[in-house]
């Protein structure tokens, strides 16, 4: 069993992730969001001029139209807020994410439960020149985080970062093991 | 070491120490009839379309559809055998390997360190032939649980006692009992068939059983109409009581209601019957079950938090459960899942056994509650705008009366709940350990090592933003951890001390 140890840490010695200084996304985020909200709702808008839909709903079709491209400055005002608020920040021993408009969420992970680091992009980030980075952790897809919106190099930089910080981990925890024979191994 | 017909030398040819096992012949049986049923249960739509489009087809009759249904059957049966026949195991000095599969043999290697349980069961008809049922459960996405339909009782037991103790001993030979570490045993508790039939009572086995039966409420229905359509077919009561109309209609539910209740005690009664729970070292082992005996051990360190849970009828009868959590990644509910190690039938005093699960410095604990604010946002956003609605139906010219009423009674009701989860949603940091406690009519506490966080989530809506409020969530091992509508910095501070707890623990990559 390991040591019990039990020192009261008050609150404002508690490093505060508040107090990170985010990095915010690529430039290229915000056009990409732009892009991909006004094609979606240009393409509802298409569709709303097709007849048959509008005798389905029963509005009529300027209306659906109408609603389609309101819809659709609205959603691009709000890609617009979320490019400017999504950022991450990496701190000694964690990730920190932040994202969301309406709902703002700060998500945080902590190294020690990263089990594994992969970049990836879809087309159309290819084209903008984004990544996402993927953190996988123990957990399963519940306490999974993508990090979206990075550049491609600083993607590269994290996830090389990230899976050095792993490694060490694991070394470290091996040559604790090794000292403390009676302390809880990894799995 | 002598072999028997149940050993078989490596396929290498060379004689290993480890040698693969297969399943009993007796196994077979208890194959063929759950996979007959599985494939009953998944597929029972597409058989009662098979049937009614055979009765459509006017030269085709019920011989065709036997024909298809054999044919079936056929399959099922072939396909068991098949998985029978394949399935090797065998115990290495660090693992547990098993090839299945009925096409593609699959190769499984459960390292003993991941293992987070094992059960082992002995449905009556094993007993006879000294067979058991032996189920290993590891954390982790791919194939989480491995199950061996049927091996020898002596083979399992010491399998059990390999992987747990990790001290490598000589595999037993036919018919003897292996020799089990002589470390004390102390029963923790035992609960009686009344506190098993009281669990039963307060458990939600109760709506399990109301939904597998409403099927057959229509079959019901029908036979009861036909029966009412003769006055002279009931019996003098009913008919009697039929003339009370509406009372008569309430009587009969609460009724129905009661023999459910009954039904459910009976049937807890049956599966819990003796339970006990024992604690070996660092082995927690319950055994319980009158026509299927089961055993489950699961190591202390292994268990990542409990679940103290009181169902509404559970307060009303004094009756606690106990959950002890393990690491999932499934995203069922653990408590949905039949393997989960549950401590039925507790009274309050008894709760204090959670210290031998888990290392808690006190059982209870003073918790905070959420802002009221969560309150008065359902309060606003949900109930004010029905109440308005109800006032703008009572205006019209036509108003439908049912509308009203259901209104008029739903209404309270849903403030009512709202207030109640209110309520009852609260939360300690105490010691590293983190209580949460929430419920409407019943109540259940999470408590675990906050060490364990794997992610931890602060998000504010608009709402909440105003009002300088916040919601954390947690992700554990064992699911998620929701505590909504705290105060900012109450939620900043834990997410901080959450993640600090993390990351200075020794235990990482959990």
């Amino acid at each position: 069993m390991q040591k019990f140890s039990n020192i009261p840490v008050a609150p404002a010695q508690l490093p505060d992730y508040r107090e990170a200084s985010v990095n915010p996304v690529a430039p290229a985020f915000l056009p990409y969001r732009l892009l991909t909200t006004a094609a979606f709702w240009m393409f509802l808008a298409g569709l709303s001029t097709l007849p048959g839909l509008s005798a389905l709903i029963g509005f009529g079709p300027r209306w659906l139209t109408i609603l389609a491209l309101c819809a659709g400055l609205w959603f691009m005002m709000i890609a617009w807020l979320d490019a400017r608020h999504r950022g991450w920040a990496l701190r000694e021993h964690d990730l920190i994410y932040r994202y969301g408009v309406l709902w703002r969420t700060v998500a945080i992970v902590p190294f020690a439960r990263i089990q594994h680091v992969e970049t990836s992009n879809g087309p159309l980030e290819r084209v903008f020149g984004l990544m996402r980075l993927k953190c996988f952790t123990a957990g399963g897809a519940a306490s999974d985080l993508s990090v979206r919106g990075l550049d491609a190099a600083s993607a590269q930089k994290v996830r090389q970062y990230l899976l050095e910080q792993i490694r060490d981990d694991v070394v470290s925890n091996e040559d604790r093991a090794r000292e403390e024979p009676a302390a809880n191994a990894p799995d | 070491m002598p072999p028997t017909e149940e050993n078989r030398p490596e396929e290498k040819g060379t004689a290993a120490e480890a040698q693969w096992h297969r399943l009993a012949p007796l196994a077979l049986a208890t194959l063929i009839v759950s996979r007959t049923v599985s494939f009953i249960q998944q597929n029972l739509y597409a058989l009662a379309g098979l049937g009614a489009g055979f009765a459509f087809v006017e030269a085709l009759g019920p011989r065709e559809l036997v024909m298809v249904l054999l044919g079936l059957l056929l399959l099922v049966v072939g396909s068991a055998v098949i998985y029978h026949r394949r399935f090797r195991f065998r115990l290495e000095e660090d693992a547990l390997l098993v090839r299945r599969g009925l096409f593609e043999k699959k190769e499984l290697r459960l390292r003993f360190a991941r293992v987070q349980n094992i059960q082992i069961g002995q449905p009556f008809y094993f007993r006879p032939f000294g067979l058991v049922r032996f189920s290993l459960e590891t954390p982790g996405a791919s194939e989480k649980e491995v199950e061996l339909p049927g091996i020898r009782r002596e083979l399992a037991v010491w399998m059990r006692q390999q992987i747990i103790s990790q001290t490598p001993s000589a595999e037993p030979a036919e018919n003897l009992e292996p020799a089990l570490c002589l470390s004390e045993e102390s029963t923790l508790f035992s609960a009686s068939a009344g506190r098993l039939f009281l669990h039963g009572l307060a458990s939600n086995q109760i709506w399990f059983l109301t939904a597998a039966a409403a099927p057959l409420l229509p079959a019901i229905n029908n036979q009861l109409a036909q029966q009412f359509e003769d006055p002279e077919n009931l019996p003098w009561q009913l008919s009697r009581l039929l003339e009370f109309g509406w009372i008569a209609a309430v009587l009969i539910l609460l009724a129905v209601l009661l023999s459910l209740l009954l039904l459910s005690g009976v049937i807890t009664v049956i599966r819990f019957f003796g339970y006990r729970l024992m604690r070996r070292g660092d082995q927690m082992i319950a055994t319980a079950g009158l026509l299927d005996k089961r055993e489950q051990t699961l190591k202390k360190e292994k268990i990542t938090g409990l679940l103290i849970r009181q169902s509404a009828l559970g307060r009303l009868l004094g009756c606690w459960s106990l959950v002890a959590r393990q690491a999932s990644s499934s995203a069922q509910r653990p408590e949905s899942r039949s393997d989960h190690f549950l401590v039925p039938g507790l009274r309050h005093h008894e709760l204090t056994l959670t210290s031998e699960m888990l290392d808690l410095p006190e059982h209870t604990v003073e918790l905070q509650g959420i802002s009221k604010q969560f309150q008065k946002m359902y309060w606003l956003r949900l109930l004010l705008p029905l109440l308005l609605g109800w006032f703008a139906i009572l205006r019209l010219p036509e108003r439908d009366a049912g509308l009203l009423i259901g209104l008029a009674v739903v209404l309270p009701v849903l403030a009512l709940a709202v207030h109640l989860r209110w309520r009852h949603w609260g939360w300690a940091m105490q010691a590293e350990l983190l209580w949460v406690r929430q419920g409407m009519l019943g109540l259940s506490m999470e408590v675990f090592p906050v060490r364990l966080v794997q992610q931890v989530r602060i998000s504010q809506s608009l709402y909440q933003r105003r009002h300088g409020l916040a919601s954390v969530r947690l992700t554990v091992p064992q699911g998620i951890i929701q505590i909504p509508f705290l105060p900012l910095d109450s939620a900043t501070e834990l997410a901080n001390r959450a993640v600090y707890s993390a990351e200075s623990s020794l235990i990482h990559r959990v």
